[in-house]
Formats: structure tokens, C-alpha cells, sequence
């Protein structure tokens, strides 16, 4: 699915580290609700809940390793009189914004995108399921970028 | 500081407060009342007065209720005197809310202030105002009154005038919208134009020929065979009791969406529904983003046709009960719907794409020109609908088709599309294919083509972009006043 006559523009690889301590989080979280029956019943008493444990352990290992493939995938691309996004591995999805439809452009930032300095730029068109947004870019470029599509979209405005 | 109630709507744009009809605190309040007496008077008779008239005819020589009767008789004085009293306060209560439900329009804003112990105050920015439905349920339609609610852009910011006398409450609305239908047309014809007109004998008909039906009578005959093989009629208490809510929900659906009407007013839409309570509303082709006809399987034998519409901006829909418009008929002919589109997209469609969209209405397998379509190995993806899948580009627009059970065929100008994509999942990406999906405004219509071959896929998407670009930017120069969400 890749289009060779794009000018790419990858992921700051810093988001890596943003995605492995949210993921990581979340599966450490996931590994402390399975490790539930171990409390109950007893550690010594439940040998298969140990396999419960590991299983779930292992399976989180897998996506946080599976992490920077993730990231490597996304990128996006300005083109002439669209953007276009492009994410996914397994399910790819390459989505073209063009600028006129631009209604709002919005960058957030969660606690650990600030402490690494980045920041995601999300594009809201009048249609919901649009769902462009742009992670892990680093602050400076975000806001660059959002003032470039504002204006882009400014002057090619279209109305509905 | 009240002007007074409003009688004439040319009275309403100076700006001055003023009062509704005298009978909306009866319709919003008095409901509640006349349910009370009803049930008052109900006991009365049952109790007293019917046993007293049977005794006083000699049909019956059973005495009335003792009891309530010595009761009536002691308190007469008082409990009429008691009636007499909640009637005067009744009356002063809804006499003050009265005065106190006041409306003011200016060039500007739109007002409402209520509420004699819990004041509200809600405004609405004129030139936000989208849409003005006319809205008419059964009790206030029988006293010739209507409700004029104003919906702005914005979630819940939806000014609601309720109630004013039907003329009012129309000419009120042209008085609103007329800033907006200055710049579309200078002539303004206001005579409606019917349109089309849904007999209600064909809307009970498509309910029938639904696949609900046929799924019912499946049941229905498996049951039956069960209950023969069985010999226990008892399980069929079970299909006496579908066959109940079969009927009510054939009843409601009729009650609710009968009495289909469209009309064109100087280039509107103007959709009407409603059996006993009518709901009226206008939609401007401009809030149109995309048309879906759809046609379940049934329906082929009859040549009918759903027609669906997402359409731009509909705030507050949910917060006054009114019906989603987004059903702009029920069940046509292709006749009709053909005849709705060219009133819903004006002039966004070439002759000859025009026709091929009626070809495609009477011959559901036929393949556009510049339409792709599923290869045949999709089969192994989607195995039914492989060979309806197609996705066209059309001079100005995007034909799509999809769905087995339910043929669903889409008509979205190139300027509406918000944005494209091309999608591809693991069991898709084996046999090669990729998903285009369109991105349009939140409504019941999806845009997507699943399982085209990847190469044709990415050119489709790719040219499709362009042509998106082109159609854009050429409107982007008289951009449209009423660009809002």
C-alpha cells in the first residue's frame, strides 16, 4: 500500500517511548487484575493461575516490543492540496485530508508527551469518522505545522 | 414590557417582547389537568352517577355507593367551592406563566424568557439559525397552533416557540430564514410545490414487505411445524404474542411516519410527516452531503426504493423529541427518487450520470462507466456481495453500491466529501484487496467499498483525490454564506 512518490515524513522516534510507558502501564494494570485468583486462593494452592500470569505477561512483552514497528508505519505527507495520513501494520489505513475541509486543527499533549516534548496534532473535518490525528511529533513542529495547514486551509477554504 | 401577544408576524421584528398564544400554558401544563378531571369525573360516573340514572330509569334497583353518596351529599357546598377555588388559581397560574413566556426578535438574536418560579432565558444568533421546523402534534393541531422551533448551529442551541398560530408560526419562519433565501433566490415563489406524495396504502405495503416479515414468518412456520411434530399447541401462545407486537409496531410505524410528503419551496426541501402529529421540515440542498438509496430485498419486487440523506448540522434533534429528517422518503419509485435528487443536489449532475444513476435503480448488477468493482477473488472476503460491490467517479460525484440483503446505492457530490481513505486489513491484504472508505458528515449513510483489487483500489483513491481538489476549489470562490457545522 505504500505510494513511493510521497515525500514521507515519519514519527519522532521519541514517541516510542511515549506509546511503550502508556502501553506498559496499561498491561501492568491488566497483569495485576490476572494475578486476582493468585490473592484469592493462595499462590502455593494454584499452580495454573501462574500460567494465567505468564501468559498475560508474555502477551503485553509482545506489544510493547511490537511498539516501534507501530510507530515506524505512521507517517504523513503534505501534499499539493491534501494531507495524507498513513498508520497501521496489520490494518492499514491511508486517509487523504484535503485542505479546504480543515475545520479546526488542535494539538494536544498528554503528562508523558510533555515530559518528552511532544505533542499530537489532531485535524476535525465536519465528518466525525475522518479521525486524522498525528502523534508524537515534537512540540516546535506541531506548532509549525498546525499555523502551515491553518493558513493552507484558510485560503482554499470551500464552506460545507 | 410586553407588546402583547403576537397576532401578525410582521409585528415580531421590531425587536419588542411579546406573548404567545393565550392557550400554551393550557397545552404545556393543562394537559396533566384535564388528565385528573377525566379521571375524577370517571369515578363519579362509575360509582354514582350511571348506578343513579339505571336506578332513576328503573333498569336496575341497586343502590348507588352509600357511602360516597351521603359523602357527595353533606360536602356538596364544599366541594364545589373546593372546584371552584383550583379553577381560579389554575387559572392565575397559567394566566402569569403567560405573561411571563415572552418572545423578541431583532436583526440579531432571537429570544425566549419563561418560567414564572424557574426563569430561563435562552437567545439564539440569527444568522446561525439552520433549520426552522414546523412542528404540530395532535392537540394543539386540532386548535390550529403550531410550534416554530428554531434550530442555530451548535449542540442544544435550539430556541423553541411554542405556541403560535399556524399561519404565524409560518410566516415567522420565512421572516427568519429570509436573510439566507435573499442570496439563493430573488424570486421567491412561496407557493410550495408538491413533490412527491407517499399513499399511505404503499408506506403500509413496504412495511409488510420488509425482511422483518419474512423473518416473522419463518418463525412462524417453524414454530408450526414444531407444535405439529410436538403435538403441544401451547408454543403457540409464543407467535399469537409476536404477531401482537408485529401489529402495534405496524401501527406506530404508520402513526409516526405516514402522510409522507415532500415539497420544493424556492429550492428547499420541504419534508412533512406525520399521521396525527405533523412534523414539518425544510432542508436547504446545501445541508445535503450525501444520498443513499437503499432497497431491501423485498422491496425488488415492487421497484421501491428508501431514500436516506446525511445531512450537515442537525443540533438539538434529540432534545425536543422532533424526528430525525434524515429519511427524506420512506419508500418511492424510482420515479420519485429520481425526481428528489435532481430537487436535492440541483445541477450537480450531468445528463448522462443522471441516467446512469436511474439505470442503476432498475438494473442493480449494472457496472458504471470509470466504476471499479470487486475482482472475483473477493468472493473469499465477502462472499455474497462481491459482484454488487462498485465504486464510481462520476463528473462532479461519487456512485457507490453495496449490500446483499439490503442493495444500498450512494450519491455524494465530489464537494461534500470531507476526506478519503484507503483501508486494508490482515485477510484483505492476503487475497489483495483494500477498502475505500468516504468520510461525510455524521448520518445513516456509510461510504464505503469493501474488497477492491489493492493496484485499482489506490488509483481509484488517487484520482479521486484530484478530482475532489478540482470540484472544490472551482465552488471555493463563491463559497457559500452558511458555512457552518
Amino acid at each position: 500500500m505504500s505510494d513511493n512518490d510521497l515525500q514521507w515524513r515519519g514519527i519522532s522516534p521519541r514517541y516510542r517511548t511515549e506509546l511503550m510507558v502508556i502501553t506498559g502501564i496499561a498491561w501492568l494494570v491488566i497483569l495485576a487484575a490476572s494475578s486476582l485468583p493468585l490473592w484469592i486462593v493462595g499462590p502455593g494452592d494454584f499452580v495454573s493461575g501462574w500460567f494465567i500470569v505468564s501468559a498475560v505477561a508474555l502477551v503485553g512483552l509482545g506489544v510493547i516490543g511490537f511498539i516501534p514497528r507501530r510507530v515506524r508505519a505512521m507517517g504523513y505527507a503534505l501534499r499539493e492540496d491534501d494531507i495524507v495520513f498513513r498508520r497501521g501494520v496489520f490494518f492499514q489505513r491511508i486517509v487523504a485530508v484535503p485542505y479546504g475541509r480543515l475545520q479546526l486543527v488542535d494539538v494536544g499533549r498528554g503528562p508523558i508527551a510533555r515530559a518528552l516534548g511532544l505533542a499530537q496534532l489532531s485535524l476535525v473535518t465536519a465528518a466525525a469518522s475522518s479521525g486524522v490525528s498525528i502523534p508524537g511529533l515534537p512540540l516546535a513542529a506541531a506548532d509549525e505545522l498546525r499555523d502551515h495547514l491553518i493558513a493552507l486551509a484558510e485560503t482554499r477554504r470551500a464552506g460545507l | 414590557m410586553a407588546q402583547g401577544t403576537l397576532r401578525d408576524a410582521a409585528d415580531a421584528t421590531g425587536g419588542q417582547w411579546h406573548r404567545l398564544h393565550p392557550l400554551t400554558p393550557v397545552l404545556q401544563g393543562g394537559v396533566v389537568v384535564v388528565a385528573v378531571a377525566t379521571a375524577a369525573v370517571l369515578i363519579l360516573w362509575e360509582n354514582l352517577i350511571l348506578p343513579t340514572l339505571l336506578v332513576s330509569f328503573g333498569v336496575n334497583d341497586e343502590l348507588p355507593d352509600q357511602e360516597l353518596w351521603l359523602f357527595v351529599q353533606y360536602f356538596l357546598g364544599w366541594i364545589a367551592l373546593a372546584l371552584v377555588a383550583l379553577v381560579v388559581v389554575l387559572v392565575v397560574v397559567f394566566w402569569l406563566q403567560w405573561r411571563v413566556h415572552v418572545f423578541r426578535m431583532d436583526d440579531d438574536v432571537i429570544d425566549v424568557k419563561k418560567g414564572l418560579l424557574v426563569k430561563t432565558w435562552r437567545q439564539a444568533r440569527r444568522d446561525r439559525v439552520n433549520t426552522i421546523g414546523v412542528r404540530r402534534p395532535l392537540l394543539p393541531r386540532l386548535l390550529g397552533l403550531a410550534k416554530l422551533d428554531i434550530q442555530a448551529a451548535g449542540a442544544d442551541a435550539n430556541v423553541v416557540l411554542e405556541y403560535l398560530p399556524v399561519p404565524v408560526a409560518q410566516d415567522l419562519r420565512r421572516i427568519i430564514l429570509q436573510g439566507d433565501a435573499a442570496d439563493t433566490s430573488d424570486e421567491l415563489d412561496e407557493k410550495p410545490q408538491r413533490e412527491v406524495d407517499v399513499p399511505l396504502f404503499r408506506y403500509v405495503g413496504s412495511l409488510v414487505a420488509s425482511l422483518e416479515t419474512v423473518v416473522l414468518c419463518v418463525v412462524i412456520i417453524t414454530v408450526t411445524v414444531i407444535a405439529v411434530v410436538l403435538g403441544d399447541l401451547a408454543v403457540w401462545l409464543a407467535v399469537v404474542l409476536a404477531l401482537f407486537v408485529y401489529v402495534v409496531y405496524l401501527i406506530e410505524r404508520t402513526v409516526r411516519w405516514g402522510n409522507f410528503v415532500v415539497d420544493s419551496l424556492s429550492g428547499d426541501l420541504r419534508v412533512s410527516v406525520g399521521l396525527l402529529s405533523t412534523s414539518v421540515e425544510t432542508i436547504p440542498p446545501q445541508r445535503i452531503h450525501t444520498l443513499e438509496f437503499s432497497q431491501p430485498w423485498p422491496w425488488k419486487i415492487f421497484g421501491w426504493w428508501r431514500l436516506n440523506a446525511n445531512l450537515a448540522s442537525q443540533p438539538g434533534a434529540a432534545t425536543n423529541k422532533a424526528p430525525e429528517h434524515t429519511v427524506i422518503i420512506p419508500v418511492a419509485t424510482v420515479a420519485e427518487v429520481m425526481k428528489t435528487v435532481r430537487l436535492g443536489m440541483p445541477g450537480m449532475m450531468t445528463g448522462e450520470t443522471e441516467e446512469q444513476v436511474h439505470e442503476l435503480l432498475s438494473q442493480p448488477r449494472k457496472r458504471l462507466v470509470g466504476g471499479i468493482t470487486s475482482p472475483q477473488r473477493a468472493r473469499w472476503r465477502v462472499p455474497f456481495s462481491a459482484h454488487l460491490t462498485m465504486a464510481a467517479l462520476q463528473p462532479g460525484l461519487v456512485v457507490m453500491r453495496r449490500g446483499i440483503l439490503t442493495s444500498r446505492i450512494s450519491v455524494t457530490p465530489l464537494t461534500r466529501i470531507q476526506s478519503a481513505s484507503v483501508s486494508q486489513g490482515p485477510w484483505h491484504r492476503a487475497l489483495g484487496l483494500s477498502q475505500v472508505e468516504l468520510q461525510s458528515v455524521s448520518g445513516p449513510v456509510s461510504l464505503r467499498a469493501k474488497a477492491l483489487d489493492t493496484e485499482e483500489a489506490q488509483q481509484w483513491w488517487e484520482g479521486l483525490n484530484v478530482a475532489t481538489h478540482a470540484a472544490v476549489s472551482a465552488v471555493g470562490s463563491r463559497a457559500p454564506r452558511k458555512a457552518q457545522t
